[in-house]
């Protein structure tokens, strides 16, 4: 008797294992090349990417265990991800800027002719502060509402809409004085 | 500065970058995930370790700080050695998340899944390298992964069925890499019968006999001396054109490293892979792997030690690596300064080149490098000098797959190979040689035998340390 309660348990066990990994799977599939995109542009470098989304979902599928009912969407994937990436950018930022990664990274797999002035602008957004960029790329680039990406920043919607627009006019100025 | 702008060059920039193949992350997550999966008793037996291993390495480096910088470094590396065998697999099982696990091996499956049992049989492969692989890759594909397992007990039949299981070798063949897998046995790890293997492996299927005729007309036969009725051997060659060189070292490696006992190893493969825009680059690894108490091995790791952007010579069309290429891997002790680098470190992922042209590979905690520092001293690369050798002024025969001739050929002809090190004790039985160490210099470890006496030298590098050696012998460098 004891020995069956214990394989129904077993089985439920692995049930529940199946549905989680068909989760992850279908998580991987869909929020994956976002999350790795999203990475690439607060790191500059897709080693240190591909680390930290495997990271995010490693989290993912942990909490998947220990929160069964709990609704893991991709805002929590991002938010994970945000996070795992200003840790990873700290780190690295004493060996090199993510904007001197990104050129040497650009200069190595980039087509000849693009515009150069485009160029120069993925530099200028590659060069702004961490949270910065992080703010940029998740309204502009992510697609964001504001309330989302303030949610995953940590800030209000209207502070950062203050913020976006400071961050426009930074960017002009230093677009204009290059060109 | 417009939002339309900005959203422009973001989307042209980043839609185009490549992802990854997402199956990694499934795989790696779960495996990742089932290793944390520790009952409370584990996890307070992996904190008592830790604390111990924190222990170990204070008292190490309180003991390394008190004897002060010219201390005798030979003995010490024992200590520091068995300090390390201690600690570092430690590191090694927390520091996951900076471990690539290699998914396409069957081991993975044997660390990540609990219901099932260890797979890996008692293996090692030695603390070695690779030939330089310098064929070209195959039109978008890596080179080769190399992994040899050799076993002097026999796999469990259980472990062959894993291995030879249709589902585990699909799952290799998905991932579309070019592998080898050497395997030597007792029994045949295809229990089914090899011709649905030959099938599922295109044919390349070798037995001993086969390999030893196959050496035999390439004149090679003397690289490899089968021992008669000890094991089994199998080997298994997949879906690449395996060159000469890198055959007889595989069969070299598996005729002369088998063990009776579970013991850390480490594979050091190097490989050229094609990069993105078609560049190669050359590319070096360490596998490792420690064993468990049952007797298998459970924890593999696989680290990157560099990546290197060899020149691409159009007009000879043939890749150019930017150093020579560089054959032996060698055990590093732990730097006498542990501030050198500006934090304390073991093991880690940097690395330079001596005027040798030898990579000597540093270790720091922060990177869950377990090799060589884990590598029993033992491991050390192992110099034979034979008196007929050194009669007739020959070069002396390196017995040990970690040093290369070549190698040492360059190490010794260098201009700098007259710095020696200080012989500060000779006795019957062993003879130490060491060097000043100074502040910026770590030492390392040559042993070596001669007439059955055995030879340690400890230098600031290898390159010392031989011509320590060579000094010590009497070999002039230029005759080398």
């Amino acid at each position: 008797m004891e020995q069956k309660a214990v394989r129904v348990s077993n089985d439920m066990w692995l049930e529940q294992r199946e549905d989680h990994e068909e989760q992850l799977q279908a998580m991987v599939e869909q929020m994956g090349p976002r999350l790795y995109r999203f990475a690439v542009a607060m790191l500059a470098d897709k080693d240190a990417a591909d680390d930290v989304v495997q990271e995010c979902f490693v989290r993912y599928w942990r909490h998947l265990d220990r929160h069964p009912g709990r609704e893991l969407g991709p805002g929590w994937l991002l938010r994970v991800t945000a996070r795992l990436c200003l840790d990873e950018g700290r780190r690295r930022q004493r060996q090199q800027t993510a904007v001197q990664r990104w050129q040497e990274w650009h200069r190595l797999t980039s087509p000849d002719g693009e515009d150069p002035a485009d160029e120069q602008l993925m530099e200028l957004i590659m060069g702004l502060k961490p949270k910065d960029r992080m703010a940029v790329v998740l309204v502009y680039y992510q697609d964001l509402s504001l309330a989302e990406a303030a949610t995953i920043l940590g800030t209000t919607p209207t502070f950062l809409k203050t913020k976006l627009g400071r961050i426009r006019r930074r960017l002009k100025t230093e677009w204009e004085r290059k060109q | 500065m417009k939002p339309e702008d900005i959203r422009r060059v973001l989307h042209h920039h980043l839609d185009g970058i490549s992802v990854p193949d997402t199956k990694h992350w499934v795989k790696g997550s779960i495996s990742q995930k089932s290793m944390a999966e520790r009952s409370h008793w584990s996890r307070l037996k992996l904190a008592a370790t830790a604390l111990a291993s924190l222990a170990v390495i204070g008292g190490f480096w309180l003991g390394t700080r008190a004897r002060g910088p010219h201390s005798v470094a030979g003995p010490r590396f024992i200590g520091t050695a068995s300090a390390l065998n201690f600690a570092v697999p430690y590191l090694a099982k927390h520091k996951v998340s900076a471990i690539h696990v290699p998914t396409f091996l069957p081991f993975t499956v044997a660390t990540s899944l609990k219901p099932r049992p260890a797979l890996v049989p008692i293996v090692r492969a030695g603390t070695g390298t690779l030939p330089p692989l310098l064929s070209p890759p195959l039109p978008g594909r890596n080179r080769a992964v190399y992994w040899i397992a050799v076993s002097s007990q026999g796999a469990p039949l259980s472990v062959a069925e894993q291995i030879g299981d249709r589902r585990t070798i699909d799952q290799l063949m998905q991932r579309q890499i070019p592998w080898v897998i050497v395997v030597a046995s007792r029994q045949s790890l295809f229990p089914g019968g090899t011709s649905v293997h030959q099938k599922l492996f295109h044919g390349r299927y070798w037995t001993t006999s086969q390999l030893a005729s196959y050496l035999n007309q390439v004149n090679q036969a003397e690289a490899v001396d089968w021992r008669q009725g000890v094991n089994t051997y199998t080997i298994v060659v997949t879906d690449q054109q395996v060159s000469q060189p890198e055959l007889i070292w595989l069969a070299r490696t598996m005729q002369s490293t088998t063990l009776r006992q579970p013991q850390a190893f480490a594979v050091v493969y190097r490989a050229l892979v094609e990069a993105k825009a078609g560049k190669p680059q050359l590319d070096t690894w360490v596998m490792s792997a420690t064993p468990s108490h049952k007797g298998y091995h459970t924890q593999v790791s696989l680290s990157r030690l560099a990546l290197l952007h060899p020149v691409h010579d159009r007009q000879r069309r043939e890749v150019v690596l930017p150093n020579p290429p560089i054959t032996a891997h060698i055990p590093v002790v732990l730097p006498h300064q542990w501030s050198v680098f500006g934090r304390p470190f073991f093991a880690g992922v940097s690395y330079q080149f001596n005027p040798g042209g030898y990579r000597v590979a540093w270790y720091k905690t922060s990177t869950a490098v377990t090799v060589p520092v884990n590598a029993p001293p033992q491991e050390i690369p192992l110099l034979e000098v034979t008196a007929g050798d050194l009669a007739t002024g020959t070069i002396p025969r390196l017995d040990h797959p970690v040093v290369s001739l070549a190698a040492y050929r360059n190490l010794v002809s260098n201009a700098e190979a007259g710095a020696v090190a200080d012989i500060v004790k000779i006795g019957p039985d062993k003879v130490f040689v060491t060097t000043r160490l100074t502040d910026t210099a770590s030492f390392s470890v040559v042993q070596f035998s001669y007439r059955g006496t055995i030879f340690q030298v400890s230098s600031p590098s290898l390159w010392h340390a031989l011509s320590a050696a060579c000094q010590m012998l009497g070999i002039e460098a230029a005759r080398l």
